[in-house]
């Protein structure tokens, strides 16, 4: 006899367990954060104040965390009462799982890298691998898009708008990046 | 009041807002009108755009592209049945039964006219009575402010989202992140863990980002479909024109829905998605033939484009007079007022009074101008929307991230991708983020209030706000009755 669960029913576990997961999360937080909110105070402010107000900074934090703990037992309760799979809508499959890992992982090497290599250089192998990644496969139109992309975001936000954006830490990528931005610049004017 | 009103006009004799307005509706448009994309995507990833302009330009900005983003929803939902945003979810019950009858065009011109309609009548409405409810709300005090913010997070968290529970865990979530920072009250700062960054709280930019712009990137790449839609539209095929005739005998729709649209808008936490649904419903129900809905029914068109408009300039009153933000797009527009120095409260009418009046009127325009922008911009933003994800993703990405860099500061990246991280999670299980984001912004006054309200009870806080405060003690009660009446519903559904 065979015990293999059907692909709806292990997604049914799946999904029941990421909800206990997170309602458990919920509870040890707020209890955590409930109980140790004195110990989460810095030293210093108006003590003056808080005797004559009597609101000390602890009061609000620690009535919020402690009634998200326990709204958080009420919500684990209600999970466990889930039995079957016709009372849960979301779809979960090991497709998605996967298209998002991807994703969040080429999002989080952006954010790592961009400090470093600068906005202009750390977009262009962003947006590139990206575009990539969601299937179009047109080289020219991949350095085309990862070029110009950066490159109008740079001048409009930096030079219109006045939004830094990072410099690499590289002075020779820098430099360069720095180069093709104002030769793109004189020619906007020129035009 | 009239001659604030006309000071207000003068601000908006100048071109560049009118472009910054058409800006806004075209983006918005744009966005809206993309079924894996959302207004609040757009209004999250250009919020930092309106720091760096002046406030008469940043904000009717963003209020373009929260006006545009409405109505772009109607196209995908009237073409392929697929609704671009939540608020055009009631159009898909007749859009496509009418592109399938060859009426395509006629429902969409239907949606752009009462969707201009029904808003422009409900912010001509919105300027009339900002102006007398300003003046009661200097009559109330910081007891009364704090009982009202403790009444619509009950409210908005209560409604939200499939479950009330999830809402005000999201709420109390939100809350949570607020209080992070110094306390306004004392100045102590509290729960930054040793992060010197965090001694001013969480800023808002990365925070808003994390929460609306990364899930939905991620929510739209789950599947590996090259576009949002799948089907192939064929514009040429929408057929004629609407004519006057068929406009003309949707009037009545369109004035009733405005009606519900303009009532909905006025109460924290409801927002455009119920709006439409009623705004149908009653359509339905007073029609004459309510057979042929379902069918293919211009009305049926009419009433929630209508409603779910009226609904924007509404939620400007809480917004203005009391600071309370009623839905996320509000919420998103009080983190821009109060980047541009203007605190919403019921003292900004008398500090800021002509700029207020140059903002609400800017909605106005923005209603005249986007019957112009929506009609010429129909067809290409109706073909646009095959555009490939292939395309787009790496764009909105590219620009998330200049939004988070806006702060100056390269740890907001962190912020911004740990909490979008946990927000993509929560939308998988089912959470509505709307609460979370409004708590978070009403933290620090609810917290204020309280100290202030403390202050005025001199040791016996309940005798003062039950006995001399009827105001501040009818919003705490109704409160309590509110969450009660739900626990009790709750429990009675599930034990039946």
């Amino acid at each position: 006899m065979s015990f293999k669960l059907s692909s709806e029913k292990k997604f049914f576990n799946f999904y029941l367990k990421s909800e206990i997961a997170a309602s458990i999360l919920i509870i040890t937080i707020g209890a955590c954060f409930a109980l140790f909110m004195p110990h989460m105070i810095a030293k210093g402010g108006m003590v003056q104040a808080q005797d004559f107000i009597r609101l000390s900074p602890i009061f609000f934090p620690r009535i919020t965390f402690a009634v998200l703990s326990i709204l958080g037992i009420v919500y684990l309760i209600q999970i466990l009462k889930i039995k079957n799979e016709e009372q849960i809508e979301e779809t979960l499959s090991k497709e998605i799982v996967q298209n998002v890992s991807i994703i969040f992982l080429f999002v989080t090497i952006y954010t790592f890298i961009l400090p470093y290599l600068g906005y202009g250089i750390a977009s262009i192998i962003m947006i590139f691998s990206l575009s990539y990644r969601l299937g179009n496969r047109i080289w020219w139109q991949l350095v085309l898009l990862s070029f110009f992309i950066p490159l109008t975001i740079r001048i409009i936000f930096e030079r219109v708008l006045f939004i830094y954006l990072p410099r690499s830490h590289f002075e020779i990528l820098g430099a360069w990046e720095d180069k093709i931005v104002k030769i793109f610049l004189n020619l906007f004017f020129i035009i | 009041m009239l001659e604030t009103f006309i000071q207000g006009m003068h601000l908006l004799l100048r071109w560049d807002i009118y472009f910054f307005i058409a800006a806004g509706l075209c983006i918005g448009m744009f966005v809206g009108a993309m079924p894996g994309l959302t207004t609040i995507l757009a209004l999250s990833v250009l919020l930092p755009v309106s720091f760096k302009l002046e406030p008469v330009l940043g904000i009717p900005f963003l209020v373009g592209l929260f006006k545009g983003g409405i109505y772009g929803g109607s196209i995908p939902a009237i073409l392929v049945g697929i609704p671009g945003t939540a608020a055009s979810i009631a159009t898909t019950f007749e859009g496509p039964a009418l592109t399938r009858k060859g009426h395509g065009r006629k429902a969409l011109e239907m949606a752009l006219f009462s969707s201009v309609s029904g808003d422009l009548i409900s912010d001509i409405f919105t300027i009339l009575l900002i102006g007398p409810i300003a003046i009661i709300t200097l009559m109330i005090g910081p007891p009364e402010i704090f009982a009202i913010i403790f009444f619509s997070l009950v409210l908005i968290a209560s409604i939200s989202g499939d479950s009330g529970l999830k809402g005000a865990i999201a709420a109390l979530i939100g809350l949570g992140l607020g209080f992070i920072g110094t306390d306004a009250a004392t100045g102590s700062t509290r729960m930054t863990f040793g992060f010197m960054s965090l001694s001013a709280g969480i800023p808002l930019i990365p925070l808003v980002i994390g929460i609306f712009a990364l899930p939905e990137i991620l929510l739209a790449v789950e599947s590996r479909a090259p576009r949002f839609v799948s089907q192939f539209i064929g514009y040429s095929n929408t057929g004629e024109k609407l004519r006057w005739k068929e406009f003309k005998s949707s009037i009545k729709t369109i004035l009733r829905s405005t009606g519900i649209g303009t009532g909905i808008g006025m109460v924290p936490g409801v927002g455009q998605v119920v709006a439409a649904f009623v705004g149908y419903s009653a359509a339905k129900r007073a029609s004459t033939h309510p057979e042929t809905f379902g069918e293919g029914e211009l009305d049926g068109i009419a009433a929630p484009e209508a409603a779910n408009n009226a609904v924007n300039g509404p939620t400007m009153v809480p917004l203005l007079t009391l600071g309370i933000p009623g839905d996320t797009a509000t919420a998103i527009l009080l983190g821009a007022f109060v980047a541009h120095g203007m605190r919403p409260g019921p003292l900004i009418f008398q500090e800021q009074g002509p700029l207020l009046y140059a903002i609400l009127m800017s909605m106005v325009i923005a209603n005249i101008l986007f019957v112009f922008l929506g009609y010429v911009l129909l067809k290409p933003f109706a073909i646009a929307i095959q555009i490939k994800k292939s395309y787009l993703i790496p764009i909105i990405l590219a620009l998330a991230f200049v939004g988070t860099l806006s702060t100056g500061d390269n740890s907001d990246l962190i912020i911004m991708l740990v909490v979008g991280f946990f927000a993509y999670i929560l939308r998988k299980l089912n959470f509505d983020l709307a609460p979370l984001i409004i708590a978070f912004v009403l933290a620090e006054p609810v917290e204020y209030t309280l100290s202030q309200t403390m202050l005025y009870a001199k040791g016996s806080i309940l005798q003062y706000i039950f006995v001399t405060r009827p105001i501040s003690s009818a919003f705490l009660l109704s409160a309590l009755i509110w969450i009660l009446y739900r626990a009790m519903r709750s429990f009675s559904r599930k034990r039946t």
